[in-house]
């Protein structure tokens, strides 16, 4: 393994252990959350650096993310708004627009859930 | 390919709207989000448009209009997303009269609310302009959030007093 995917390797397993301590399971899609499993490949597609809708997802809510307790590298796609949208485009011609909101709400209800999730297991902890 | 909204495309959309309105009657379209950072001058594009009225048949030729000009448009406002502010009726900045329309920024304060809570790369660079420009005071901000009354986050189940009142804090704290 050369040290690029080491450091890969390395910086998925400190992700889903940030994750458990802070949500009580690996992963996103495992709690439940709405829009998990996006995240969960949002966040291992920006571990091996690939721009994806999931990665350029997770990198416009980043912010948002962090706030709600989510382990997102320092560095995160720029413009991720305008590249997710481009690469909706690609794919879905006139729905672009349409795909672009609806993961906009994606985020923002995941968003929302985990905060709840946060304030639910602090509260039974 | 849809064409990002800059400030010459809204200008046009502003007179499209104009031509296409009913011609009895006086109406109000807002601004909201990516237009009024665009039209402002905050940034130099948007992918898309939202825009509010109270009476939608200010919109009738909409999907022509979209068409034409290549852009996207959302009907949205802030309180799709957070509940309503006090005195919001009365903080819409006006920007222009247009054929039977008056166009406005929807109430800054309103808008700033939605951005803050949301808070995602765009929303924060767009808020942070709310206050760097003097069109949003951060005390006012600041009281007018306290003084949202329990009974208005009933209609925001997703929402709590606490992660919202956090959210400007912090935001507030950010910018001073």
């Amino acid at each position: 393994m050369n040290p690029e995917a080491r450091r890969m390797v390395a910086r998925k397993a400190a992700t889903r252990r940030w994750i458990r301590a802070r949500f009580g399971a690996p992963g996103f899609q495992a709690l439940g959350l709405p829009g998990g499993e996006a995240v969960d490949a949002g966040l291992a597609a920006l571990a091996r650096g690939d721009e994806s809708i999931e990665s350029l997802l997770v990198s416009l809510a980043a912010p948002r993310l962090r706030r709600e307790g989510v382990p997102l590298p320092r560095d995160v796609f720029a413009d991720a708004d305008v590249r997710l949208y481009r690469l909706l485009e690609q794919n879905g011609g006139d729905l672009a627009h349409a795909r672009y909101l609806a993961y906009l709400r994606q985020a923002a209800s995941f968003a929302d859930a985990c905060a709840d999730a946060r304030v639910t297991r602090g509260k039974h902890a | 390919m849809r064409e990002e909204l800059t400030r010459e495309r809204l200008v046009l959309l502003m007179k499209e709207l104009a031509r296409s309105a009913p011609r009895r009657g006086a109406y109000r379209v807002y601004l909201v989000g990516g237009g009024t950072a665009v039209y402002l001058g905050w940034r130099r594009s948007s992918i898309d448009v939202d825009l509010f009225s109270d009476r939608d048949v200010v919109f009738r030729g909409i999907q022509e209009i979209k068409e034409q000009l290549n852009i996207n448009i959302e009907f949205a406002r802030p309180e799709d997303f957070v509940p309503p502010l006090k005195g919001t009726a009365g903080r819409h900045v006006f920007i222009d009269t247009v054929g039977a329309i008056t166009f406005y920024h929807y109430d800054p304060c309103a808008q700033l609310l939605s951005k803050v809570v949301r808070g995602f790369q765009r929303d924060l660079e767009d808020a942070r302009e709310f206050i760097r420009s003097g069109m949003v005071d951060p005390g006012q901000f600041r009281s007018l959030v306290a003084e949202i009354p329990d009974s208005a986050y009933a209609r925001y189940p997703s929402l709590s007093r606490t992660g919202v009142e956090a959210a400007v804090e912090a935001f507030l704290a950010q910018t001073s």
